[in-house]
């Protein structure tokens, strides 16, 4: 196995007596992506690193495409073991320059040597000038010029207790923590363009998330429920198993089209979302709600009615989209590869019974004794009990 | 997804799923003739030997020529190809009739000639069908295209006294039909000043995938589509036998249901059929006006109940915009919502009619009070 990646975190470095906890996560998620795509690979942390052999070189863009979704990797290199010895690194070295140089232009570069093996005879910055000597020596000193701030190329060594590992490029990855160690939480899943981007950026920041669904199949067809798999599919290449609860809504939006004032059913959908939400959030050990919701997107999404809604559960809404602009939301779908998915037409259930004007200011009173018309408590466990619950992943 | 007893499929416009019978059929042929029957050696000639009796079927059904009988992927490309290979041999300045209600696969060919082509709506009147008394004024045409039966609301051209009308006034044309909806289950049309017509597989019963095009002297035109020069130079591309046997097989056992059956009998009231006393219908296809509900709604109370029914087009399902036909027949973007579209085979029994009447008619009466 002489292709080995280094795999570089940053955040976790900061978390004191627990990072060894974000460690061993990162490890396992980077271990279980792999498991389902490679078969033979090895993976093993050292200070401060992770290192990852594989014995197949054909894997490299499985493996690239792979490190690029995990969260907690800031960024991750392609290098080689080689022999301890001076003249193997001045070769090696040599041989990445020219990989990556087109042998013309002039180019900025630098060596960077880190080396955690402190009996080596050299220090860091000795072994730097030996190998930038050589290769300025090698392709002349009139086109090679070391830039320590900004290289154009940068040939970097590791020197470890198991060996050296030299390498050219590095990757950058997702940033952000490992998936799992913050905790679960349940996302409220519609099939547009906001609630996936919002999963994504709770993972990103240590989450796993699960998936609730609220369907009006008798109104609207299961094209909506389609996307919603569809879209919790995508959204597993970021994370291992999820399990998405879809809610029949119809008798719900009957209900309450039946009984309340048609101006408020928006807001009463979203007050019945919640509730069950948080139910299904407190039976699994989770620790809070996500949204996609967006100030001002919608009516139901002004500063009154997300207050009306959310007054109803007792538990923490994560709403990591609130202060995005649409086009910061877009742009973030496709990166993540949801937008395409998001964009088919198939409508909500909050287009239900759309009434002509919908209260953009919600009284929570009246709220109330709409709800006073209705077997809220019934009706919504009539709901959980008929749910159906997929994992995905 | 298999299809239970209990679910009733009225949605053989958009497409006639296989039954078992013509499934097996098929398996058999898979396994017995799938190989390339331009090669010489016994199981390619022995292929090419059914795909020519299945030619020879549908010629001698049709009363056509074999040679002019071409087999294609379905009806877009059969209509493609019929605009494709009439237009490209008439080079000079050129007159199309064209019906504005006619499906995509027909209509956009057309609307996609270049510039050298005067592309004139056929008139018609307020229920969709041909104006007789404002043909004369128009200049005559080099090229007509329209439909046999149309796929939204089920009215029939009278595409015989269109070739009478061509007779008595002495046009040179060539005369397209899309005979999709048409094709094995209304009496066939006479085909004698037609050039060219064209149907598909999977509207009878067989597989996705095979249509035809029947090309009056087809030697005259130049093809589409270029390769190794099967079905006489018109259209490249490795046949398949196995498809084009069982597209002879459920077109032939439509024929004979066809022939053996009482007509459909729709007569639910409420909501009732759009149909109109000076139209000839094909008794495979009701257009119902639902409103005030809206017929997706509708369309979904059925799925619940293991129903399946079509809207106004199901190519158009996806889209929200107002089909040309429903316009062309004077419906509002409002009222073309509030339609469904019923469409049945021969194989359709009375019993699913009952059924699927009694429950479209109950979900249409509690549906209503959401639209009210």
């Amino acid at each position: 196995m002489n292709t080995v990646y280094i795999i570089r975190y940053n955040e976790i470095g900061l978390k004191g007596k627990n990072r060894y906890v974000f460690e061993d996560q990162l490890v396992n998620n980077i271990k279980n992506a792999l498991k389902k795509k490679i078969e033979d690979f090895k993976i093993k942390k050292i200070r401060g690193r992770i290192l990852l052999s594989i014995s197949n070189p054909s894997d490299e863009n499985t493996i690239n495409k792979t490190l690029q979704l995990i969260a907690g990797v800031h960024s991750f290199s392609k290098g080689e073991k080689v022999e301890e010895n001076i003249d193997v690194w001045k070769e090696k070295c040599s041989e990445l320059f020219q990989a990556e140089w087109d042998g013309k232009s002039i180019v900025q570069f630098r060596v960077t040597c880190i080396r955690s093996k402190k009996n080596f005879p050299s220090d860091s910055t000795q072994i730097n000038t030996i190998l930038g000597a050589e290769l300025v020596t090698r392709f002349g000193a009139d086109k090679l010029k070391v830039n320590l701030k900004n290289p154009q190329i940068n040939i970097g060594l590791e020197i470890n207790n198991d060996g050296s590992i030299i390498y050219s490029n590095s990757q950058i990855g997702l940033g952000g923590l490992p998936v799992g160690t913050a905790g679960k939480v349940l996302c409220l899943l519609s099939g547009g363009l906001d609630s996936p981007v919002a999963a994504f950026n709770m993972m990103r920041r240590g989450c796993a998330v699960h998936y609730i669904f609220f369907e009006n199949r008798t109104f609207l067809g299961r094209a909506a429920y389609d996307k919603v798999v569809r879209l919790a599919e995508i959204l597993s290449q970021f994370q291992s198993k999820a399990k998405l609860h879809i809610i029949p809504f119809s008798d719900i939006q009957v209900a309450i089209r039946d009984n309340c004032d048609q101006k408020n059913r928006v807001v009463l959908y979203r007050r019945f979302m919640y509730r069950i939400a948080e139910k299904i959030m407190n039976q699994h050990d989770m620790l809070g709600l996500v949204t996609g919701e967006n100030l001002g997107q919608v009516a139901s999404q002004t500063l009154e009615n997300i207050k009306a809604v959310n007054i109803v559960v007792d538990s923490v809404v994560y709403r990591p989209l609130i202060s995005l602009d649409k086009q910061q939301i877009v742009d973030s779908s496709k990166k993540i590869e949801t937008y395409e998915t998001s964009i088919e037409e198939a409508p909500d259930c909050c287009s239900v019974f759309m009434p002509k004007r919908p209260a953009t200011r919600a009284s929570i009173d009246k709220l109330l004794e709409d709800e006073k018309k209705i077997d809220v408590e019934e009706m919504e466990q009539h709901a959980i009990d008929t749910m159906e619950v997929l994992t995905i992943g | 997804m298999p299809l239970s007893q209990a679910n009733i499929y009225l949605d053989h416009a958009a497409t006639s799923p296989m039954t078992g019978d013509l499934i097996d059929r098929y398996i058999d042929y898979l396994k017995e003739y799938s190989y390339n029957s331009n090669t010489v050696y016994e199981p390619g000639l022995k292929a090419k030997q059914q795909l020519e009796k299945v030619r020879q079927n549908f010629a001698s059904q049709l009363n056509v020529n074999k040679n002019d009988l071409i087999f294609t992927s379905g009806g877009t490309e059969s209509n493609n190809m019929a605009i494709h290979c009439i237009t490209q041999t008439l080079k000079s300045d050129k007159v199309i009739w064209y019906s504005k209600t006619a499906h995509p696969s027909l209509l956009n060919p057309i609307l996609n000639l270049d510039d050298r082509w005067e592309k004139i709506p056929l008139p018609i009147n307020k229920t969709g069908t041909l104006d007789f008394d404002s043909l004369k004024g128009l200049k005559p045409p080099d090229v007509i295209a329209l439909e046999w039966v149309n796929s939204e609301t089920g009215f029939i051209q009278n595409v015989s006294k269109l070739q009478d009308f061509i007779a008595e006034n002495n046009i040179n044309c060539h005369l397209i039909v899309d005979g999709v909806q048409g094709m094995s289950k209304c009496d066939m049309i006479n085909l004698n000043k037609v050039t060219a017509f064209t149907f598909s597989g999977h509207k009878c019963g067989s597989p996705v995938g095979i249509g035809c095009t029947i090309l009056k002297n087809s030697q005259r035109y130049s093809a589409m589509l270029h390769g190794g020069g099967q079905e006489n130079g018109l259209r490249s591309g490795t046949n398949s036998v196995p498809l084009a046997m069982i597209f002879w097989d459920a077109f032939n056992k439509n024929q004979q249901t066809l022939a053996n059956n009482e007509e459909v009998n729709w007569s639910l009231s409420k909501p009732s059929a759009i149909r109109h006393d000076a139209n000839e219908y094909s008794p495979y296809i009701y257009i119902l006006d639902t409103s005030p509900v809206e017929g997706e709604v509708l369309l979904h109370h059925l799925e619940e109940k293991g129903i399946f029914i079509g809207l106004g087009s199901a190519c158009s399902a996806s889209k929200k915009k107002i089909s040309n036909t429903h316009k062309a027949i004077g419906l509002t973007e409002k009222q073309s919502r509030c339609t469904i579209r019923i469409s049945f085979t021969p194989f359709t029994s009375h019993e699913e009619i009952e059924k699927a009447q009694q429950a479209i008619s109950e979900e249409w009466e509690s549906l209503n009070r959401f639209f009210s």
